[in-house]
């Protein structure tokens, strides 16, 4: 049962893996704007007067976050497309790379509205009151004053939930989507799993990699962004 | 001559504590209004409840004939009250993500609708006035305290409102930078602008008020010219807090 490695092959693996890419982030993006516009929704929910809006939302946020991706993934790809042939809708017709999507800006958002709901309580509320003090609309004042310093406190969980999200791409390879990890998994089918040890390594480095640049970006861009606001340690 | 601001019968309560009770106040124009009294009296509740940063439960705030019923109040009628008075903050709260200047410009664009160039320009000389020329386009943290809260008075200023509201506006400040401030504040008084400052400095409120408000437990308790309250007041109650402050060592609780 010997087995040779061929690790100097590993960053030849990298170039046909990388063929993935663009679907991958293609599913990060757009995973990511529905999971922020959700979280969006659902943290003016948890924040506004509206009690049950309140509890709908806290108890979305505490699900979503409960459920492992994975779960859901089944759920929504598998069991929702029974129930609604049940009462006469056809499923069919919606893509596997839609279903992914819509579970991973599910799952997402509840990361989301928890970062942004932390964020707003996290503005002095001297802030509000001085806007108001010269005269400001509450409007105005959110827009002007408020969010942009919670923006500044979100950037590094923003760059943190981002980064997860990245991650729970590769969980698209499940319903058999050609992702990166799906793409490295038919690679390492289409040899018998000979080359397998090489391919998830040069696949690890790959995400490794990516993940990475993006911490990198989190943090360069919450330095441009918070300028010389932060007091300086003297 | 007509008052600038009225305050009728005000009333506030937070939950079962019924804080203020029953005040009244008339100010003319140009009056510098200084209110004494013991922590928890109020005094900050009844600045709120003037720009409606809190609502008082009963009564009415008048400004510049534009009058607003506290118990019942509409949003745009709470922003025109607000927009006829500025305020300085005991914590400065200058807004954090924007520069010296930009604090200072903010309500002319956004609440006077003035065009960036004017506003920067108005903005500049303002800042020059309060001794932070050098500073426009340094952010709040990067200055001392004393220097935020000059700024802060800029930002009120330049709205060119009926009255400023000071809220202990030197009592977060290092004692080395109270000085600074305080000659700001008397620089702004002799402008003949109206103002109400909630302040522990008595020799400030003898040199500048006009008048001088002793509140405790949510009502006035004695008011008049600064010789008389701060000299000779007549009520027990009074004497005993300013006996109090004017000797720390003999106090049973911190000035
Ligand atoms: N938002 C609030 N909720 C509940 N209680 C409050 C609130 N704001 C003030 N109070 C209470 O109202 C009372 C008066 O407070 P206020 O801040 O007006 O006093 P003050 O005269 O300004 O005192 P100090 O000199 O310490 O600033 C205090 O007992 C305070 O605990
Ligand atoms: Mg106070």
């Amino acid at each position: 049962m010997g087995h040779t490695y061929d690790f100097a092959s590993i960053p030849g693996y990298i170039p046909k893996i990388m063929q993935a890419f663009p679907l991958t982030i293609e599913i990060l993006l757009l995973s990511l704007l529905f999971g922020l516009a959700l979280a969006a929704l659902v943290t003016i929910g948890s924040l506004g007067r509206n009690k049950v809006l309140n509890a709908v939302s806290k108890g979305y946020i505490s699900f979503m976050r409960g459920i492992p991706t994975l779960v859901l993934i089944f759920l929504l790809y598998l069991g929702l497309p029974q129930i609604m042939q049940g009462i006469g809708v056809d499923m069919s017709g919606i893509s596997k790379t839609a279903y992914i999507i819509a579970c991973l800006s599910l799952s997402s958002s509840a990361n989301f509205a928890e970062m942004m709901r932390a964020s707003y309580l996290a503005v002095d509320k001297g802030q509000r009151e001085a806007a108001y003090s010269v005269g400001m609309k509450g409007f105005t004042a959110f827009r002007r004053i408020i969010f942009p310093q919670a923006f500044g406190i979100a950037i590094p969980a923003l760059g943190n939930n981002i980064i997860m999200l990245f991650k729970e791409t590769s969980l698209a390879f499940t319903v058999g989507v050609i992702d990166i990890l799906g793409k490295a998994r038919a690679m390492s089918a289409a040899s018998y799993g000979t080359n397998r040890l090489e391919v998830y390594i040069a696949t690890g480095l790959i995400f490794w990699a990516i993940c990475f640049i993006l911490e990198k970006l989190s943090k360069s861009f919450e330095k441009a962004y918070t300028k010389g606001r932060k007091k300086a340690t003297s | 001559m007509a008052n600038i601001v009225e305050l009728k019968n005000i009333h506030k309560s937070f939950g079962e504590n019924h804080i203020l009770k029953g005040v009244d106040m008339n100010i003319k124009k140009g009056e510098v209004v200084v209110i004494l009294g013991p922590s928890g009296s109020g005094k900050t509740t009844l600045l709120r409840t003037i720009n409606f940063l809190d609502s008082a439960d009963e009564g009415s705030v008048t400004i510049h004939d534009f009058t607003v019923d506290c118990k019942k109040h509409t949003k745009s009628q709470v922003i025109e009250l607000r927009r006829k008075t500025a305020m300085v903050f005991q914590n400065y709260n200058l807004f954090q993500n924007k520069t010296i200047l930009e604090n200072v410009m903010e309500g002319l664009v956004t609440v006077k609708k003035y065009k960036k160039s004017d506003a920067e320009k108005v903005s500049r000389e303002i800042l020059g006035k309060v001794g932070l020329a050098e500073r426009c386009d340094f952010y709040p943290s990067q200055l001392s305290g004393g220097q935020q809260q000059r700024a802060g008075i800029a930002r009120a200023l330049i709205l060119d409102p009926d009255v400023i509201l000071f809220d202990e506006p030197t009592s977060a400040l290092d004692p080395e930078l109270v000085g600074e401030v305080l000659n700001t504040i008397k620089a702004v008084a002799q402008t003949g602008i109206t103002m109400i400052v909630v302040t522990h400095e008595i020799a400030f409120a003898r040199e500048v008020a006009s008048r001088v408000v002793f509140m405790e437990g949510g009502v006035v308790v004695e008011e008049g010219i600064p010789e008389e309250i701060l000299v000779n007041p007549k009520e027990p109650r009074t004497q005993q807090f300013l006996k109090r402050i004017t000797n720390p060592n003999a106090s049973d609780e911190p000035g």
